[in-house]
């Protein structure tokens, strides 16, 4: 039974069609937030003095040179409406993925890495992948793909759009069972020290109120081990089957609806905010437009039948 | 030889699962985890490392002026105060690496020398935001470890370098 259940859900985990107002609308919200995610001219820095990804082989301060970044954010505003249209993607997304991948790795070599981006950037190199795959395929061979089942390129744009995007969560999972050699359920209530270490991070920021006091969260969570790893471990849990949503539109929103909640939980404990993952979630997995036309095809659908009780069709 | 068709048709089998395995979308994404967690921390790719291995201890750096009243790390430097914490970290552990020392126990020269570092770039982009610094600021480093009940924590606070400017 379990097998089975397991056949279908591999069997599932594929590309399906897509509609391509679902692409439009997904395409033009996901350049607006690749355009959010390009930092001010000031955390452009000048220099980088821990190098992170490409900067360890190339030098990434000319972005601060004068006029550089802004020319850089002009063409990639040009870049990123191109790309909402849909036109030359094969053209305009390897830009726009090495423009934003620069920007941000400069931003990471001054000692921090942020974690907030990684989901877009990883996005934006799956669709890269895509669109390369499929122009190559059509330059090598002389004609298109052949897609089967409804499918489209877009069907392959969008599932593997959701596979970097849920990547994410499961790498975490691998990342706590590694690195705390499998002690990460006895260890997590600890984490209440770290909500603490949060809120003074908070206050110490912008010297906002309320100043560092207690905390009452992390009192609780320290004084209720047992609780806490039950708590944060249906966290993990959610985290370890993201890949679900890989299975199909109501997985996906389901799973991304839950996966919303779980960063709202944090951001509420923590302060600790992923805005960007939060959008990706809402864009690509939820996908509310095509709720919204399945939701009106269903009640009109619906609508004749019933009148037709009331008021017979004329022959 | 009733043993070669046998093991050949086991290698063939198993050719082709591994086949179907590569080729099937989560395939594609069990690969891409293992690269993911391979490569760790190279922009864009991540394993996410937060949290991961949750300490019995929790420090955070703060900085303070020559009285010992905070400053506001975002206000003046432009950067938050974990990634002002994380900047001193990687700094300090890249020097450790460099000189050959215990990145666990650093020297106090090679905390003097990467604290002055990061309070020095801050002042810089504090300057250029318009929001200088004072002439003296102090980072402050605090512990936070459990305790006894009530409160369940404590917070361990000592200073760990003091930069006049000239």
């Amino acid at each position: 039974m379990i097998i089975d259940q397991l056949r279908k859900f591999i069997a599932g985990c594929h590309p399906k069609p897509v509609a391509w107002w679902e692409l439009l609308i997904m395409r033009t919200l996901f350049a607006y937030v690749v355009y959010m995610t390009l930092p001010g001219q000031g955390q452009i820095y000048d220099t980088q003095t821990v190098p992170n990804g490409i900067a360890q082989f190339v030098d990434l301060t000319f972005l601060a040179n004068d006029g550089v970044y802004p020319a850089l954010k002009i063409a990639l505003v040009i870049a990123l409406a191109i790309y909402a249209s849909g036109f030359m993607l094969p053209l305009v997304l390897p830009f726009i993925l090495i423009s934003q991948v620069m920007v941000r790795t400069l931003f990471n070599s001054q000692g921090w890495v942020h974690h907030g981006v990684q989901m877009v950037s990883l996005a934006l190199l799956a669709q890269t992948i895509v669109v390369l795959t499929f122009a190559v395929y059509r330059l090598v061979k002389g004609k298109p793909f052949p897609f089967t089942e409804g499918r489209t390129a877009g069907s392959y744009f969008l599932f593997y759009t959701q596979m970097a995007i849920v990547s994410i969560y499961v790498v975490s999972v691998v990342s706590k069972v590694d690195r705390s050699d499998g002690q990460w359920f006895v260890k997590s209530h600890y984490i209440g020290l770290h909500v603490v270490k949060a809120e003074r991070d908070r206050y110490y920021g912008k010297l906002q109120p309320p100043e560092p006091g207690d905390v009452p969260a992390a009192r609780l969570m320290l004084a209720h081990p047992n609780l806490t790893r039950l708590f944060l471990g249906a966290g993990v849990l959610l985290e370890f089957f993201a890949f679900v949503a890989l299975y199909g539109r109501g997985a996906a929103a389901l799973i991304a609806l839950a996966l919303i909640g779980f960063h709202r939980s944090i951001a509420a404990l923590m302060s600790i905010y992923f805005h960007f993952n939060e959008m990706l979630l809402v864009i690509f997995l939820i996908n509310l437009p095509f709720w919204i036309v399945w939701l009106a095809k269903k009640i009109s659908k619906h609508k004749p039948a019933t009148s037709g009780k009331t008021l017979p069709a004329t022959p | 030889m009733p043993a070669t068709p046998s093991v050949h048709s086991k290698a063939s089998r198993l050719l082709s699962r591994l086949k179907a395995f590569v080729v099937h979308p989560l395939g594609h994404f069990a690969l891409f985890i293992f690269f993911l967690y391979q490569v760790k921390e190279f922009y864009p790719f991540t394993h996410i490392p937060m949290y991961s291995d949750p300490e019995s201890r929790a420090p955070y750096l703060y900085l303070a002026d020559g009285e010992g009243r905070a400053l506001g790390v975002k206000s003046h430097g432009g950067i938050t105060n974990p990634k002002m914490r994380k900047m001193y970290r990687a700094r300090l552990d890249r020097y450790c690496r460099t000189n050959e020392l215990d990145k666990n126990d650093p020297p106090q020269a090679a905390i003097d020398t990467i604290a002055n570092e990061v309070i020095e770039f801050l002042r810089v982009h504090a300057d250029e935001r318009g929001n200088p610094l004072p002439a003296t600021v102090r980072l402050m480093h605090v512990v936070i470890e459990p305790a006894a009940a009530p409160d369940g924590y404590r917070e361990v606070t000592t200073q760990l370098f003091e930069q006049r400017a000239q």
